[in-house]
């Protein structure tokens, strides 16, 4: 080992220990980093009370060995005279630390690789120093220990992280995920969880560069550690919301009425009997009016049963005067009869006379068995309203559903006074 | 005899046997073997077998910084290094007594 270095540290006995220290490091170099930390860290201390206790022993051939006041030594390596060659101590260490023999020559310390390791060293022991006041109470070694166990956890992590940075860069598809969605990321994250935790475990660095890119691969994993994270859960929420449809049920929560997933238009009631009922006004159970238009109150065209043509429903919200909003069957109007307002937000009638009631699906239906003696057998005269009010189609269904067949095929509205709820007409009812 | 040669093979319940009571550093170690009568034993031997019980668990391990100079790393027994102390230690009595018999009388003898 050299110690003829000019440089003062070199010149005292913590420089001279110093130097011995990174000598038996150098040669214990082609372990992994862990164990040559385990077996030197704390070396130096041993190194300097050892020197004391031999200077002891030897009389004053050994002078000036107090810590505050260090003193020159003089040159060929007195730690060598008393400890050996640097490299017979590290090949003792290593033969009773359980490691096998050296596998490379120390001769590489003389490197530049050699030069930058010892000034990293140089670094992380600063780095130890600064925090081994807190890192040496008793809570501290605690949680340096509790750390220490969470290594693991560590590899298996950076394992992840290079196989997202390698999916991302080589596959067109979506970015990181935290749990693979394929079998080739799941191959991919498996084989780079074990081979970075084999090198975790001092395993597979078989070429001296490998471990520097372990330590930089490390440091970048920590550093983009969060931005992939975040990536990855980003991405992983994304794909469950989507799958779920949890994206459309939160932009876009349904209005109106909905039964067996479709949006109801229209409501038509029956009374005990089977016989449609006309201006029912429909109530949910918290006392708010049932509306089936959604949005853009009367600005979507509504379907009626079996008529041709576009039509739309009277506007529930510009119902207006005295009519509320709840009235079923809502009544309609043609496209050709309709006009926009002038907000161009609604479409309305332009003509009064033009609205009607929306022809109901069922003329009649069967009556209840409960109902009472009225409702046994519906008479001619009380199904002959609904009829009248489709454009054409539900009177053929009414011909074949209900055996007296009025067929009054009338195509404007006539609210007829009959046997019907609906007799006294309301105020938006046009009336012919 | 060689001490070191039957050193090799008892080092590991002598390091057990002096931290039992109480934690060291890695040259306080040797100093209490020394003490104790181990003469011959090697510094780096001895660091080296802490560094192996260590990583074997039967020795806990923290770091205390010096008012003066590097840190030193500290020893401790852990219940294992215990267990394995006491069965070390009756397998050395078996021993001891076996050989002291065998050397006794053929010292005796001779």
């Amino acid at each position: 080992m050299s110690v003829t270095s000019p440089e003062a540290p070199e010149r005292t006995i913590a420089g001279q220990v110093h130097t011995y220290a990174l000598a038996v490091r150098a040669a214990l170099a082609d372990l992994p980093e862990e164990q040559v930390d385990e077996l030197v860290d704390g070396l130096e201390a041993d190194l300097t009370e050892a020197l004391a206790d031999s200077a002891g022993r030897a009389g004053t051939a050994w002078p000036g060995t107090s810590a505050e006041a260090p003193s020159e030594v003089p040159d060929g390596g007195p730690l060598a005279a008393v400890f050996g060659p640097a490299e017979e101590y590290a090949a003792e260490l290593r033969a009773a630390g359980g490691l096998g023999p050296a596998t490379t020559g120390p001769e590489t310390r003389h490197t530049v690789r050699a030069a930058v390791a010892d000034a990293a060293h140089r670094a992380a022991d600063r780095w130890r120093e600064t925090w081994a006041p807190l890192m040496s109470t008793p809570g501290g070694s605690a949680v340096v220990d509790f750390l220490r166990t969470l290594r693991p956890l560590w590899w298996v992590y950076r394992g992840w992280f290079v196989a997202g940075v390698l999916w991302a860069y080589f596959s067109s598809d979506r970015g990181p995920q935290l749990v693979p969605e394929s079998l080739a990321t799941w191959v991919l994250v498996l084989a780079m969880v074990v081979v970075s935790v084999q090198w975790g475990r001092g395993r597979w660095k078989p070429w001296r560069w490998l471990r520097g890119l372990v330590r930089v691969l490390s440091v970048v994993a920590v550093l983009f550690g969060y931005a992939m994270i975040h990536a990855a859960v980003y991405n992983t929420g994304d794909a469950f919301a989507q799958d779920r449809g949890l994206y459309d049920a939160q932009t876009t929560a349904p209005d109106g009425v909905w039964s067996g997933g479709r949006q109801v238009g229209n409501l038509f009631a029956f009374d005990a009997a089977g016989k449609p009922l006309d201006d029912v006004r429909i109530f949910d159970d918290a006392g708010e009016p049932v509306r089936t238009q959604a949005f853009g109150d009367g600005a979507e065209p509504t379907e009626v049963w079996r008529a041709p043509g576009t039509y739309y429903a009277r506007p529930q919200a510009t119902a207006g005067g005295s009519r509320p909003t709840n009235v079923y069957p809502l009544q309609v109007f043609d496209e050709a009869d309709g006009t926009w307002d002038d907000d161009g937000m609604t479409f309305l009638p332009s003509d009064p006379e033009s609205v009607r009631d929306a022809p109901s699906p069922f003329v009649v239906v069967p009556p209840l068995e409960v109902a009472g003696a009225s409702a046994q057998a519906p008479d001619p005269a009380a199904t002959d309203d609904p009829a009248d009010k489709a454009a054409e189609a539900p009177a053929d269904k009414a011909a074949k559903k209900a055996t007296e067949a009025p067929a009054q095929k009338s195509t404007e509205p006539e609210p007829k006074v009959s046997a019907g709820p609906a007799e006294a007409a309301p105020s938006g009812t046009p009336t012919p | 005899m060689d001490t070191t040669q039957l050193l090799k093979g008892v080092l590991d319940v002598a390091v057990l046997a002096v931290v039992e009571d109480e934690d060291g550093y890695g040259y306080d170690v040797v100093r209490r073997l020394r003490t104790a009568g181990l003469d011959d034993v090697g510094d780096a031997s001895v660091y080296g077998t802490l560094r192996r019980l260590y990583a074997g668990g039967a020795l806990t391990s923290y770091v205390v910084p010096s008012d003066s100079g590097p840190h030193r790393k500290y020893y401790g027994i852990s219940p294992q290094g215990r267990q394995m102390l006491e069965t070390q230690r009756k397998v050395w009595t078996d021993f001891a007594t076996t050989m002291s018999g065998l050397l006794g009388r053929d010292g005796a003898a001779a």
